[in-house]
């Protein structure tokens, strides 16, 4: 840590640089190349871990209530978001169908499931007003409420970023997990908009 | 914060991200304990706790705003944006090794060998001798380090407490022995500043051995970086450039362009090195102390 590295003239380029370099192992060796990297396929280090040793009671929007372990058997296509959320979550979702549509048969065997970041409002009846609004297909679909710690521990094994706001919005990781039926993260797609080939991969992977 | 060893890769991530964004939102991320409520909390209310009063403090991160509103804000006499933070108990020392050893007595699933990889980096505890041997690197009375922030939630809920959040402990680390609020001391900045570029040793010392603040609570600086409930509200990832309304909202426009004030360097390391962490990542220099509510019958 040299004094140069605090100079400000270096501070927008090193923002991209944050932004994009957090996960990377090579960060501070040649930070400059990967401001252009698209980071779309970043691998979870916890490729061996299994998300059903989390112990999380889930609440879905039917208020029915499941454990985190009840969802395994079957590839899963997870993101976290919020009902109420106008910005990124109903693009995320809309991504999610996307692909849904994408997977064409294979769909059926995929489950695709919201987990949401607002323990406060998002009651089953607002989570069943989601899927309405969003025309999700609740026989593939599931929205989950957790706890407050339950939200904490879920956003802590997916990785997903989040900060309450005082206005009540929820500034998030916009963020699609596939996890297969072990468990196991196969890929991690941050953002939206993205190719959608390596996560179609990562789906047609699990079923190997 | 002492700098970590350089043969950890994840060390070494940790301390590139912070060093590059403690620059970037120097300006803009400000720490500043009310000044309001004097006086020394009552110590010791629940045994190895210290109760900290309630108070205010200027976060660290103050969203940008429109040249207009950011005008007005100054031609005002009203204090900067603060945020509430409420009374609560707070460890006087870091957890130790001897202390985090009863804990995997107890629990075999938080042993070294036994850890759930979910839960946990193959980091864990390296540097202990065995599963329940802490061995010459980890002394029994020096802080615990090397433990997720899962491990580190699992030992305090044993305990009844949980992880400060970072509200909590930036409220705390702002006080020096004789301020409640030192956030803008440039003699503590200086001292903080000093003590971040100093290597790690690789022994650390007793918990007992940090900076007593004007609360009682030893060692939030100078010895370990500290987990909080929270760290990953720190949004600076992949995940934010794209789509998420942070990138937007956060930080490119107007944190960076007015990148000017180092003053604040040491807080925005902190903001950085929790950015930077992933909740199962276990660092060489990074331990943690509880913290618990005030109970409603208590005074």
């Amino acid at each position: 840590m040299t004094r140069s590295l605090f100079a400000p003239g270096l501070c927008l380029a090193v923002v991209c640089v944050v932004a994009s370099g957090c996960r990377h192992t090579a960060l501070g060796s040649t930070p400059a190349s990967e401001t252009s990297a698209t980071p779309q396929s970043q691998k979870g280090a916890s490729e061996d871990a299994s998300i059903f040793d989390l112990e999380v009671t889930l609440i879905d929007q039917d208020g029915t209530r499941a454990r985190l372990q009840d969802l395994a058997g079957q590839a899963m296509v997870v993101s976290m978001m919020y009902a109420s959320c106008t910005s990124v979550c109903p693009r995320v979702t809309e991504n999610m169908k996307s692909i849904e549509r994408q997977l064409g048969a294979r769909a059926k065997s995929t489950k695709f499931v919201l987990f949401s970041l607002d323990p406060g409002r998002d009651t089953p009846q607002a989570l069943r007003r989601f899927a309405a609004d969003h025309q999700l297909d609740l026989a593939r679909w599931r929205l989950f409420a957790a706890s407050e710690d339950g939200v904490r521990d879920l956003a802590a094994v997916l990785d997903v970023r989040y900060a309450p706001g005082p206005s009540g919005d929820i500034s998030h990781s916009a963020l699609i997990v596939v996890i297969d039926q072990h468990g196991v993260v196969r890929h991690r797609q941050v953002g939206v908009g993205q190719d959608p080939k390596p996560l179609l991969d990562a789906i047609a992977g699990t079923a190997e | 914060m002492a700098r970590p060893a350089v043969n950890d890769p994840v060390a070494m991530r940790v301390a590139a991200v912070a060093a590059a964004l403690g620059v970037c939102l120097a300006a803009t991320l400000k720490l500043e304990a009310a000044r309001s409520g004097a006086g020394r909390a009552p110590r010791d209310v629940v045994a190895g706790m210290v109760r900290i009063p309630a108070g205010a403090y200027r976060p660290l991160y103050n969203p940008p705003e429109s040249p207009r509103d950011r005008s007005a804000r100054q031609a005002s006499t009203r204090p900067a944006r603060q945020r509430r933070v409420e009374a609560f108990d707070v460890d006087a020392f870091a957890v130790t090794n001897g202390e985090y050893l009863a804990f995997v007595r107890e629990h075999p699933e938080w042993q070294r060998s036994h850890a759930r990889k979910l839960f946990v980096d193959e980091a864990y505890l390296r540097h202990w001798a065995g599963d329940l041997e802490p061995g010459e690197n980890a002394p029994l009375d020096a802080p615990v380090v090397s433990v997720s922030w899962f491990a580190a939630r699992a030992y305090l809920k044993a305990q009844g407490k949980q992880l400060p959040t970072v509200d909590q402990w930036e409220y705390v680390a702002a006080a020096s022995e004789t301020e409640r609020d030192a956030s803008r001391s440039p003699a503590m900045l200086e001292r903080l500043r000093v003590w971040y570029g100093r290597p790690t040793p690789a022994v650390l010392p007793p918990v007992t051995s940090g900076l007593r603040n004007v609360y009682g609570v030893t060692g939030l600086h100078g010895l370990i970086w500290e987990w909080t409930l929270d760290f990953n509200s720190s949004l600076v990832t992949g995940e934010s450039r794209a789509d998420s309304s942070l990138d937007r909202s956060l930080y490119c426009g107007a944190g960076a362009a007015a990148a000017s004030d180092f003053e604040d360097y040491a807080a925005f390391m902190r903001y950085a090195f929790r950015a930077s962490l992933e909740a199962r990542y276990s660092v060489p220099n990074l331990g943690f102390r509880g913290v618990r509510a005030i109970q409603k019958d208590q005074p």
